[in-house]
């Protein structure tokens, strides 16, 4: 399934378990802003000088292409 | 708004409307295995009638996009509608509660979680790993529903309902993802 080597793997499940649901639920909305500042930032070097409304249009594409899809 | 304040107000929405819902999906798989990010959050909703009123009036256009008379269908027919944060690209999918036996079984055993400084109605963990196995076969092995579908059954794994496990694998067909899982575990 998954080819990634994980020699911590035992303690990185420790981890997950040692965190309570609500502080993993509250990470997954902290990844997901994260991955959209990067996603932004990216979009911002792959286009230098777009204005930013256009900016924001362009991301919300993409994000829409990625919606209930493997992106 | 933040992807989770607008999950409050959906909450609020759903329960000022007196429609049940659980959270499913990788929200729920995050909340009970490895948190990740997503840009949808998916909601399984038995509604009642003031629900689409309640939704409109605490999202509207041109803020959020939700096609009124798309979620009237999606009520009747049972399938599913969408409520999109126009800004941020953030989604809510409202998947509509069946009579599918799982579907009523998973319902039927969700369970109230405290977090984000409320009470939260959540698929079980159980109900978490056989509904991204179910997805993982519809969508031809998708590793990402396997993924979340093997963390919650690692970090979960002490509490899990074995039995009950292992009655859905076989009426639904999941044989063949059940025993990837199995592998590829670190329990």
């Amino acid at each position: 399934m998954d080819p990634k080597p994980r020699p911590n793997h035992g303690e990185y499940l420790q981890a997950l378990r040692a965190m309570t649901p609500d502080q993993r639920l509250r990470k997954a909305f902290e990844l997901t802003q994260l991955g959209r500042s990067l996603f932004v930032e990216g979009l911002r070097r792959l286009h230098p000088g777009m204005p930013e409304d256009q900016l924001r249009r362009l991301y919300l594409d993409r994000i829409a292409k990625c919606h209930n899809r493997t992106c | 708004m933040s992807q989770q304040d607008l999950l409050r107000r959906v909450i609020r929405a759903l329960e000022e409307s007196g429609s049940a819902y659980m959270l499913t999906g990788s929200f729920a798989s995050s909340m009970q295995g490895e948190p990740r990010l997503s840009h949808d959050i998916d909601l399984v909703v038995d509604p009642t009638p003031r629900v689409i009123p309640s939704l409109i009036r605490m999202f509207p256009s041109p803020a959020y996009s939700l096609d009124e008379q798309n979620a009237r269908e999606a009520i009747r027919a049972r399938t599913l509608f969408s409520l999109l944060h126009v800004a941020e690209g953030d989604k809510i999918d409202f998947w509509l509660l069946t009579d599918d036996p799982f579907d009523s079984a998973r319902f039927s055993r969700r369970r109230g979680e405290d977090t984000l400084g409320m009470k939260l109605f959540v698929s079980s963990p159980e109900d978490t790993i056989l509904a991204k196995l179910h997805w993982a076969k519809l969508s031809g092995g998708s590793e990402k529903q396997l993924h979340d579908a093997l963390r919650v059954y690692e970090v979960q794994f002490s509490l899990l309902d074995m039995q009950y496990l292992k009655k859905w694998v076989g009426s639904l067909g999941l044989e063949e993802y059940w025993d990837r899982l199995l592998r590829d575990a670190t329990p």
